[in-house]
């Protein structure tokens, strides 16, 4: 506590001071009712947060339940109860069990490259003067605050057969020519997607990672130079390790957030050709919101996926996550 | 974390210059400045082809080897925008983007500074926050769309502001949370002890103490409603907000190419805002919302 608070220049009790003297003081003179009061406080601050986000999210979540254990379509406007039906035919379906090996092994891959790539960056733009990351830095995190599908049209654009200048970049610098569809051709149209997800999210783990180095101690690395360490040294064996577990952490939340791909790759392959490039959005969309509306379905994938995804989860969470 | 903070804060400055680099002589200065060369090359290249294409005329859409540089620069593409009923998708997105943002900041607000000085909620509190924020919402989409057609909430605005505004507001209690756990309290005693009640204390002297979170919680949260497309192209047919319209021209593109550069530079818009104003507190955003501290 400040021991002159601001404008209480005249103030003859310090509250905590003298308790028993102050009939009515601002601080409360008994712990545990100030403890009551913080409290109420507190649950009163939370409430809103509280109905929204119960709301938005629990409302659904649990009416989720019920869904996935009735059919839901377009079919019939009853909803009679199916049992576990939904998720045994979801379970049966081979493009929900490519969708989804797809879009873990995708996210896991893009997660990694982004983290060396963003690392990589940071390590090398650290060592530059201040100026250029003051000209550089609003240039690399930009990407992040674009719609995916923005990322997308932008890399179709580009990387297009037909009006795009990629295919032409490319001959020209390799001396033959070229004529590949990045948007359809088969394992080609994993570039685009590839190209424009880590477009889009290296700044992220560059960004933690950046913030990682600023707060490794000088002299560590100082001392190691004065010892005879070189530059990949340092960086191997001091720098690495030091921003370890911050590092990890980018790569918990990349890969998070890179299974949620969906914008992207609907604007470049559409998720084909024959559904390789499906991820499992997409497919919950196919299902739940195309052809019979098969919402029933849809719920039992989302279901599905949920527990998948808390399961990879799990044992990550408790080790990375703040509280 | 707090050193972090402030250092970003000041401008990202170094510790202490050069002493971080990986760099020892001439030759190896280059060496670190070419990949980081190539990297800003790797970005720009692609967006520089969509604003080029924004200003072209029709005629320099298919020619081979492609052009690069207009052949006569046009602003017809930003006027004919509304070929593209684009109009109306950026009036909806500035909407659904400010009502989510008004709302997740200052619920985020209340409950951030809740969490940070009272540990308000306990534990189910903060594990419902890293729930929210770590599984897909795509998840919630079948059950959000069914209960949304049941209240009428399909193909509104206010409906995308609903759907938005619980992760969001996650997002913004996590970081005004962090951020305000780094806050000394003394002002907040100081001004308790001079007598400020509970909405003094809160708007003169803990908002202006986040204030940087505060602005990183608002930006975030614009930017969600301005980037989402999953929830809105499904919850949306008629309302439909500026991502949701891209994938209508996809395949019948060959004759708006100009156009959808256009639009992808208007969309882009808050992007660059974000990212050459604000990149301090995005910064802030994104470490505070994503670290351990």
């Amino acid at each position: 506590m400040s021991e002159t608070p601001v404008g209480v220049t005249d103030a003859p009790v310090h509250a905590s001071d003298q308790p028993a003297d102050v009939s009515e003081p601002p601080m409360v003179s008994r712990p545990s009712a100030a403890a009551v009061r913080d409290r109420v406080f507190g649950r009163w601050l939370i409430t809103p947060a509280v109905v929204v986000i119960g709301t938005v999210s629990l409302i659904p979540f649990l009416f989720a339940i019920w869904v996935s254990f009735v059919q839901y379509n377009l079919r019939s406007s009853a909803h009679p109860f199916v049992g576990l039906d939904n998720f045994a035919h979801v379970l049966g379906d081979p493009i929900f069990r490519r969708s989804l090996v797809f879009t873990i092994l995708l996210g896991a891959g893009l997660a990694l490259l982004q983290l060396v790539i963003g690392t990589g960056l940071a390590i090398l733009l650290h060592g530059r003067p201040p100026a250029w990351r003051r000209a550089l830095m609003p240039i690399i995190v930009a990407p992040m605050f674009l719609s995916p599908v923005v990322v997308g049209q932008i890399w179709r654009l580009f990387m297009s057969r037909g009006f795009g200048p990629f295919n032409y970049l490319v001959s020209s610098v390799i001396g033959r020519p070229l004529q590949i569809d990045f948007l359809a051709d088969r394992y080609w149209n994993l570039i685009p997607i590839i190209a424009a997800d880590v477009w889009q999210w290296t700044p992220l783990p560059f960004v933690i990672a950046f913030a990682a180095l600023s707060g490794i101690d000088t002299e560590i690395l100082e001392a190691a130079t004065v010892d005879g360490a070189g530059g990949w040294a340092r960086v191997r064996h001091i720098i690495l390790p030091l921003a370890a577990p911050a590092l990890l952490t980018a790569l918990f939340f990349r890969f998070a957030d890179a299974i949620r791909i969906y914008g992207t790759i609907f604007m470049l392959s559409r998720g084909g050709p024959g559904r390789t490039t499906t991820p499992i959005a997409q497919y919950l969309v196919e299902r739940g919101f195309t052809g019979s509306f098969d919402l029933g379905i849809a719920g039992a994938a989302s279901w599905i996926f949920l527990i998948v995804v808390s399961l990879l989860f799990y044992r990550l969470v408790r080790r990375v996550v703040l509280v | 974390m707090n050193n972090r903070v402030r250092r970003f804060l000041r401008g990202a400055r170094p510790a202490q210059k050069g002493t971080l680099s990986v760099a020892t002589g001439r030759f190896s200065t280059i060496a670190v400045s070419l990949p980081i060369i190539a990297y800003i090359a790797f970005i720009l290249l692609p967006l520089l082809w969509s604003v080029l294409t924004a200003f072209k005329p029709a005629s320099d859409y298919l020619t081979n080897p492609p052009t690069f540089v207009p052949s006569d620069w046009t602003l017809i593409h930003f006027r004919t925008l509304g070929r593209l009923g684009a109009w109306k998708a950026i009036s909806n997105s500035i909407i659904v983007s400010a009502g989510t943002t008004a709302i997740s900041v200052t619920i985020g607000f209340l409950a951030g500074y809740g969490l940070s000085r009272f540990r308000a909620g306990g534990r189910v509190f903060a594990y419902a926050l890293i729930l929210q924020r770590l599984l897909p919402p795509v998840v919630f989409l079948v059950p959000s769309f069914v209960l949304f057609s049941l209240v009428g909430l399909v193909d509104t605005r206010l409906g995308l502001v609903i759907a938005y505004a619980a992760g969001s507001t996650t997002f913004a209690t996590w970081i005004i949370a962090s951020f305000l756990t780094l806050v000394p309290r003394d002002y907040e005693e100081a001004a308790v002890i001079d007598g400020a009640n509970k909405r003094q204390l809160l708007w003169h002297v803990v908002l202006p103490l986040g204030r940087p979170a505060v602005i990183a919680a608002a930006g975030f949260a614009f930017v969600v409603g301005w980037t989402e497309f999953l929830f809105a192209s499904i919850l949306t047919r008629n309302n439909r907000t500026l991502p949701a319209l891209f994938p209508s021209f996809v395949g019948a593109e060959a004759s708006l190419l100009g156009e959808l550069g256009a639009l992808a530079m208007v969309a882009a818009v808050p992007a660059i805002i974000l990212g050459v104003l604000f990149y301090r507190y995005a910064v802030l955003g994104l470490t505070m919302g994503g670290v351990k501290g």
